[in-house]
């Protein structure tokens, strides 16, 4: 065990506080032995030291920010986040759910359409193509389909 | 973790193994942050220094080689990311001069918590550097000796000397000043 002299611990204590959980580990346990003894002896540097700490206890804790850590994450190298490849993603299927159902809707439209104007369905003529692709590319759904997979 | 471990963790974050990517960001995050919200005293440039830390990180452990613990390297990118930061905020503290403050003392002679800590965080600032970093990882966040000598890159006796003259600094800021005494 190391040995620990009464000018060692009162250097201990100038340097690390009073507190023995913050000495160095491996004079920790004579340098309390020591304080225990002799609590007398250096009860104005204790005191003093005290002091200091609780001047120090009185700064803010940091707490951590919320998000801070998806932030990070977000900036990690590509294709190794999941979080941040999931949001690279949503934009992309959320643009693709929309012009499924633009194409619907448009499609259901046309059919209409047809089924109103059209005087013969079992002879299609070009205009009927016509107005079936006119009413699909119409739909706004297209559009941000294509913006999310040129992206 | 012993440091094969870490390696092995290391190794994969830098194959984009996102579990491996998350486990290193939440582990270092927190503890990083403090440092440079003490350091700093500002929630937003303490934020900037860890993203600027981990960006580092992304683009150097591909060649790591383990000479130090990673919790280590971190923080010593951290605290130099800190002291750029703090060297040009003092530039532009000398460019323009703040506006004089009264520097008598409040009538309420009962300081409350958030003057007392802007009174402590002002000593702490007006102390030099080293021995401000000494203190802010062993008094404030708890680091050991040894950790806080191996971020500083000092020896554990240099530490013991910044940190004793820290205190005695700190003390001396805190009861010689025109304001009530602290302690």
């Amino acid at each position: 065990m190391t040995t620990m002299t009464e000018d060692r611990l009162r250097e201990i204590i100038a340097a690390y506080g009073p507190d023995p959980a913050r000495w160095p580990e491996d004079e920790r346990a004579p340098a309390a032995d020591l304080l225990a003894r002799s609590p007398d002896v250096f009860e104005a540097e204790i005191r003093e030291a005290e002091a200091l700490d609780q001047a120090l206890a009185a700064l803010p804790l940091p707490d951590l920010p919320v998000g801070l850590i998806d932030g990070v994450l977000a900036n990690a190298p590509e294709g190794s986040d999941q979080s941040a490849l999931s949001g690279r993603i949503a934009p992309a299927w959320d643009a693709f759910r929309a012009w499924l159902a633009g194409a619907a809707l448009a499609t259901l439209s046309a059919g209409l359409a047809i089924g109103y104007f059209g005087p013969d369905l079992a002879t299609p003529s070009t205009d009927d193509a016509d107005l079936v692709l006119t009413f699909a590319m119409a739909s706004d759904g297209f559009g941000e389909f294509s913006d999310g997979f040129s992206e | 973790m012993d440091r094969a471990q870490e390696a092995a963790i290391i190794k994969r974050a830098v194959a984009g193994d996102p579990a491996a990517v998350r486990s290193i960001v939440t582990a270092h995050t927190g503890r990083i942050y403090a440092l440079a919200y003490r350091l700093l005293a500002s929630q937003e440039d303490a934020e900037d220094v860890v993203q600027d830390t981990f960006v580092r990180a992304w683009t150097s452990l591909s060649n790591w080689r383990g000479d130090a613990r990673l919790s280590t390297w971190l923080h010593r990118v951290a605290l130099n990311l800190c002291r750029d930061r703090q060297r040009k905020h003092r530039e532009t503290v000398m460019a323009e001069p703040p506006d004089m403050t009264d520097p008598a003392p409040l009538p309420d002679a009962a300081l409350s918590q958030q003057q007392t800590a802007a009174r402590v965080q002002t000593a702490l600032a007006a102390l030099p550097d080293r021995q401000r970093e000494a203190l802010t990882l062993c008094a404030l966040e708890g680091y050991s000796n040894r950790e806080a000598a191996d971020i500083l890159d000092v020896s554990v006796d240099a530490l013991e000397s910044l940190l004793s003259r820290g205190r005695r600094g700190l003390k001396a800021q805190l009861t010689n000043s025109q304001e009530p005494p602290l302690i």
